[in-house]
């Protein structure tokens, strides 16, 4: 039994080539959808690293410039052990770099001779750089890599802190 | 023909075109969703460097605490011309006239140091307003050297300066605690309100005038965070309906001449970031304006008033 008179094409039927082309096409559309939820938390990662990076370039600012480093440091173990989803692995770059423009200057008392600390605004600026590893999940079999994503995030903060006087 | 026209469709390739079709619409949403997210993402980076910005201008203000000083000048100067007047009123009240001449010597010299005093003020209003747009237009000409920033098509510019107010922060009173040294002139100002009672600092926005005939005399202290318990308030960001304006220096790329007549402790600056698309044949087209507000305020007093 043929459909169409005169053709020697073997009977296929509609229903089945549909199913052939939904398959087919779903295979896409699921590979397309899982690169892109890829790329979505690869985006995430960076935005967050990103937002780590400043909110710890701000925390090191903020106070005695000796101390910038660990004010960095102890805010990236705060959001690591706080941001327990995809990404949490926060990591400071070392070193945190401390750039003084001013400080105030000691004096020479002239009562006793001795130099003192007279206290005063402190101005410069602090940069930190965080870093983060992604791991995707199909982008790592598409790139044929076997180690993690890295990115890095730099950003600068002047530095708000007054000495206060001996 | 007709007959062919209407007749019945062929089902193969139907699923292919509407696959085709997801996969096309899911691709665009996504691509429509980074470009939102790299709006965002831009916005968030010019709000921190707009921040950053505020701090470093706000660091200009009080260099070596000379607000403070300012303000303590003002204070040494009001309480010489108060005991300048109690010496010659109590000349003449006990008939001290060999004392008389020199004690109306000594007050007009107190008086004719308010004037050295205010003159002092009035400057440092001009060499703040001055080193605070120095800085400004620093930074607008860095930031047409840096360019654009581009990603998938769509440009952000870096932020413009679009406006810079200098004025003080709501509820900070001045740094000068008003002391019982002198008891008739504490309890002058206490009378008046210009001592807000429990911190004792001089309010400030107020006129301290001193009681007839020294009354024509204007003493303004400003508003600065005071030096509390060896602690000194540092720069800092705050919310910017917490800010005062005393007037515009800078609008549209343009310095203002608006007169100021305080000396300001905080400052607050808007920026306006422009999001850019460009087409396939490279036409920049505006997506957005993003705008931007940062609000900093100077370091406080670094020592106690006197």
């Amino acid at each position: 039994m043929t459909i169409f008179s005169g053709a020697n094409l073997p009977y296929r039927r509609p229903s089945g080539a549909s199913l052939v082309e939904v398959t087919v096409g779903s295979v896409v559309l699921f590979l397309v959808v899982i690169i892109l939820v890829d790329l979505g938390l690869l985006i995430y990662g960076v935005s967050l690293n990103d937002a780590v990076c400043r909110d710890a370039a701000r925390k090191s600012a903020s106070g005695n410039p000796v101390n910038a480093q660990s004010r960095a440091l102890l805010l990236i173990e705060q959001m690591n052990s706080r941001n327990s989803g995809f990404v949490s692995h926060f990591r400071l770059v070392p070193p945190v770099k401390t750039e003084i423009t001013s400080q105030p200057k000691l004096r020479r008392n002239p009562e006793n001779d001795q130099l003192v600390n007279p206290g005063g605004l402190v101005t410069g600026s602090v940069t930190v750089t965080t870093e983060v590893e992604i791991t995707p999940f199909a982008l790592q079999f598409v790139l044929g890599r076997n180690s993690p994503l890295k990115f890095q995030s730099k950003q600068s903060f002047p530095i708000s802190y007054v000495l206060p006087p001996d | 023909m007709a007959k062919n026209m209407t007749g019945k469709r062929q089902a193969q390739g139907n699923m292919i075109f509407l696959v085709s079709l997801a996969i096309g619409v899911v691709i665009a949403i996504a691509v429509a969703g980074l470009m939102f997210n790299r709006v965002l993402l831009e916005r968030t980076r010019a709000q921190f460097a707009l921040d950053a910005l505020a701090i470093s201008l706000a660091s200009k203000i009080n260099p070596g605490d000379r607000v403070g000083q300012v303000n303590r000048l003002q204070e040494a100067s009001r309480e010489l011309v108060f005991t300048s007047r109690q010496a010659v009123n109590a000349c003449s009240s006990q008939e001290l006239s060999g004392f008389s001449r020199l004690s109306n010597m000594l007050l007009d010299e107190a008086r004719a140091g308010h004037a050295l005093v205010e003159n002092e003020r009035v400057n440092q209003i001009a060499v703040i307003r001055k080193e605070v747009l120095e800085a400004v237009h620093g930074y607008e000409n860095k930031r047409e050297d840096n360019g654009v920033m581009g990603f998938m098509s769509i440009q952000t510019n870096h932020p413009k300066v679009v406006r810079v107010d200098l004025g003080r922060i709501k509820n900070v009173d001045s740094n000068i605690e008003s002391l019982d040294a002198i008891p008739e002139l504490y309890e002058f100002d206490r009378r008046l309100g210009y001592v807000d009672i429990p911190s004792r600092l001089f309010k400030c926005d107020i006129n301290a005038k001193l009681p007839v005939p020294d009354d024509d005399l204007a003493y303004r202290f400003c508003s600065l965070p005071a030096y509390v318990g060896k602690t000194c308030s540092p720069p800092r960001n705050t919310n910017f309906d917490a800010f005062k304006s005393f007037g515009r220096v800078f609008f549209n790329g343009v310095d203002t001449h608006e007169t100021l007549d305080e000396i300001p402790d905080a400052l607050q600056i808007t920026t306006s970031m422009d999001v850019d698309m460009a087409d396939a044949a490279k036409k920049q087209s505006s997506l957005a304006t993003l705008s931007t507000v940062a609000t900093g305020v100077c370091s406080g007093a670094t020592s106690e008033s006197e």
